[in-house]
């Protein structure tokens, strides 16, 4: 807050309308305005009339208001008039520059008599009428709070011995703490929260109603928690089987391992082999055996009996070669002869083929006729000469070589029927053998892990069968569970789910956003004391006459300085002095970081930059050789710093700093009929000019104060 | 005047949804101390209105 204007009329001894005009914000970084005072010419009426503005305070007259009119103006009005006196500031504030005012309103009783009739607080308005003030409604007053915090106002505007005594001798341990507070408008965050609260309680209100009207969605929730719930179920069992499932396997492979590990060294697999092989040997000669039958079999029946009628051969050859030599057999008798014969007396020929007439070769034909007659037929001819064939001795493909050869091949097949035979029975021995020798090995454990290896086997069947059953189940759940959702978002999409969704996350962030602005003031408040010592360390340390440094203390935020790592409030003199300005142009450095910085993240509370300070009696407490670093000070630490200063401090290491750092210069000149003022305090010395800060008026009239710019 | 605020950093962990609706409201609070010349009761009730409108459609 910076100010462009301080008015003053009939206000305390100021008579009539006194104003001090700041240099323009805008173009000045640091305006010092220097107001030369002459003692009892009512400097310290500043600080009371900014405090009667700001903080409404009473002044110690609460029950009289009037007294704050100035008495001079009193004395000079008349009955009946009205006689006003007020306190005016032109200040920055967020919505611009404003003009606000508090006001006492008095009618005069009588000369020198007033009667209060009304304080207000009003704010100029530009209206087209022209401009008018407006009586506060509450806004006012809380801009004018958030300007100056009440608990910071010592600190803005300075009384000197006063503040430095509460500060540094720790009689305001709340105080600044309380002002701080005031500066992020604490009140504000914890109404924040305590709104947000109120609005999560009221969706938690609004939830209760929806979740009563909304019992079929309640339902279907709690079918598709319990669906969920079976699904859960179903994918543990599932787990599970499928790890006995993989235990199982493992068992099955570690058996086959065991066995296999205790089969060697003991040829038990060359000895399965040897049994094996052994086994088929004995299988191939039953085989064997089989095929000798066989062949036996097709032999006897291709011999055709032949080697049983061996015997006979003799005879029947010897009957068939005297067939033979009657002609019987005609060896010679051809296909044409016989049919010649045949078809005889139709052929009137011979059977020689020449003709033969039956009138002259009539014995021929009676001859061939009787021979027809005998003759036997042609197939049995035919046969009985193969016959004879077959049975004469030298014929390869006779009856004889074909018997004997007959015999042979049965002696080979009988023969080697026999082997087959000696072989199975010497592999049914080996066999025997070879069986016997195996039961010899660790049979017992062999079978025990053949056992356990059937048993892991079965297990793992049974869990195969469990696992298609539970992923029946499962896919069955899924689709339970796929239509559930689809019925409850149709439920939600249409119903009070939809809303109870909505206010649920609404709720949630309510109460995250509750929690989070508590955690947050938290955070900024805790902020304070380390930027404080930062502060104050940078104005004071450079500074101190002593070396010493400064030291903010934790809880109460009060100064202190540290030396040799002791920290002591008991101090005095210039380093008192120093602290406590550090201390306060910090605090105004602290307030305007706190805005920089919630403005950075894009809070804005209110218009808190920088600000004027109003310094009254800063070099009074401070001894000689420490009244020029107080006054190097004060220059350039602030935008806007009025030092008041009376005439008996106006000395010449003051004067000399502050003077040419001056860019506006006021003098409160005392009028009075009294002579309480020694000469040389009648005026004070600004750049070798004499200032007048007295003026002689009647000595019946009353004293008063007025303001006067002095040209520069 | 190196140091800063820890809210920044608090609100960068929360998203910016949240960051949005963390200023909206606190510039409604802050700001209602400042703003118009309304009565304390209606105004607290407008801007706790306001709130909900935020916090519920993010508006």
């Amino acid at each position: 807050m910076l100010f462009s204007h301080i008015q003053f009329h009939n206000f305390l001894t100021f008579k009539g309308t006194h104003t001090l005009e700041f240099p323009d914000p805008e173009s000045t970084d640091h305006a010092l305005m220097l107001v030369l005072a002459a003692n009892t010419a009512g400097k310290t009426s500043i600080i009371r009339a900014l405090r009667f503005l700001f903080c409404d305070d009473p002044l110690n007259h609460p029950n009289d208001l009037d007294k704050l009119i100035n008495d001079a103006a009193a004395a000079e009005a008349s009955a009946n008039d009205t006689v006003n006196g007020w306190v005016q500031v032109k200040v920055s504030s967020p919505r611009g520059l404003r003009t606000i005012r508090r006001r006492i309103e008095t009618r005069c009783s009588k000369p020198g008599l007033l009667k209060f009739r009304e304080k207000v607080l009003e704010e100029q308005r530009h209206e087209r009428a022209g401009d008018k003030f407006v009586t506060d409604e509450g806004e006012i007053q809380r801009a004018l709070s958030l300007m100056v915090p009440l608990d910071l106002f010592d600190y803005f505007f300075f009384e000197g011995e006063s503040l430095a005594d509460r500060l540094v001798g720790g009689k305001s341990s709340q105080g600044i703490k309380d002002g701080l507070a005031t500066l992020i408008q604490d009140h504000q965050w914890e109404e924040a929260v305590s709104s947000v609260r109120d609005i999560e309680r009221k969706i938690g209100r609004d939830l209760e109603k929806l979740a009563g009207q909304n019992k079929e969605y309640q339902e279907m929730v709690g079918k598709l928690e319990s669906i969920n719930i079976q699904f859960t179920r179903q994918s543990e069992e599932k787990s599970a089987h499928e790890i006995k499932r993989a235990d199982a396997e493992k068992v099955y492979s570690q058996c086959e391992i065991d066995i296999q590990e205790l089969s060697k060294g003991k040829s038990f697999e060359q000895l399965n082999r040897d049994l094996h092989t052994a086994r088929s040997k004995f299988d191939a000669a039953g085989k064997q055996i089989d095929d000798c039958d066989k062949e036996i079999g097709r032999l006897i029946g291709v011999s055709q009996g032949l080697p049983f009628y061996a015997d006979g051969f003799e005879d029947a050859l010897l009957q068939l070669e005297v067939m033979r030599s009657e002609n019987l057999l005609p060896a010679d008798v051809s296909e044409g002869f016989v049919n010649r014969i045949l078809a005889w007396p139709h052929t009137q020929a011979c059977i020689c083929g020449r003709s033969l007439d039956p009138k002259t070769h009539a014995d021929q034909r009676k001859c061939i006729e009787d021979y027809r007659e005998r003759t036997m037929a042609v197939d049995l001819n035919h046969a009985l000469l193969s016959l004879l064939n077959s049975l004469e001795s030298g014929a390869v493909r006779g009856f004889k070589a074909r018997a004997e050869n007959s015999v042979t091949e049965l002696q080979d097949a009988l023969s080697k029927r026999d082997q087959a035979v000696l072989d199975q029975t010497d592999y049914q021995d080996k066999v025997a053998g070879l069986e016997q020798q195996r039961q010899q090995l660790s049979v017992e454990e062999i079978q025990r892990l053949q056992k356990a290896q059937r048993e892991a086997n079965d297990t793992r069947l049974r869990c195969v069968e469990s696992l298609k059953t539970i992923e029946i189940v499962v896919k069955r759940l899924q689709h339970d569970r796929g239509q559930m959702d689809t019925e409850i978002r149709g439920l939600q999409q249409g119903g009070a789910a939809s809303q109870i969704i909505k206010l649920i996350s609404t709720q949630k962030k309510a109460r995250e956003l509750a929690e989070f602005i508590e955690e947050a003031r938290i955070a900024v408040k805790n902020t304070f004391h380390s930027k404080l010592q930062d502060l104050v360390s940078q104005y004071y340390d450079p500074v101190a006459p002593d070396g010493s440094k400064a030291h903010v203390d934790k809880s109460s935020l009060l100064p202190a300085i540290r030396v040799d790592g002791e920290v002591r409030k008991n101090i005095g003199g210039a380093q008192r002095q120093l602290l406590v300005l550090s201390h306060i142009v910090s605090l105004a450095q602290l307030r305007k970081w706190l805005h920089d910085e919630l403005s950075k993240i894009g809070i804005a509370p209110g218009r808190i930059d920088e600000h004027c300070f109003v310094l009254d009696s800063v070099f009074g407490p401070v001894a000689d050789e420490f009244r020029e670093k107080c006054a190097e000070f004060l220059v350039g630490k602030a935008r806007q710093v009025v030092v008041l200063v009376a005439s008996q401090q106006w000395d010449e290491t003051v004067r000399s700093r502050l003077e040419k750092a001056a860019n506006k210069v006021y003098r409160l000149v005392r009028c009075t009929g009294k002579e309480d003022l020694k000469p040389e305090e009648r005026t004070m010395k600004f750049r070798k000019k004499e200032i007048e800060v007295f003026r002689r008026i009647n000595p019946t009239e009353k004293s008063y104060t007025v303001a006067e710019e002095v040209s520069l | 005047m190196s140091k800063a605020l820890p809210l920044d950093k608090m609100l960068s962990e929360k998203g910016d949804e949240f960051r949005s609706l963390f200023v909206k409201t606190m510039n409604l609070y802050l700001g209602s101390h400042v703003g118009s010349p309304v009565a304390d009761k209606d105004k607290t009730a407008r801007v706790r209105q306001q709130i909900e409108d935020i916090v519920k459609k993010g508006k």
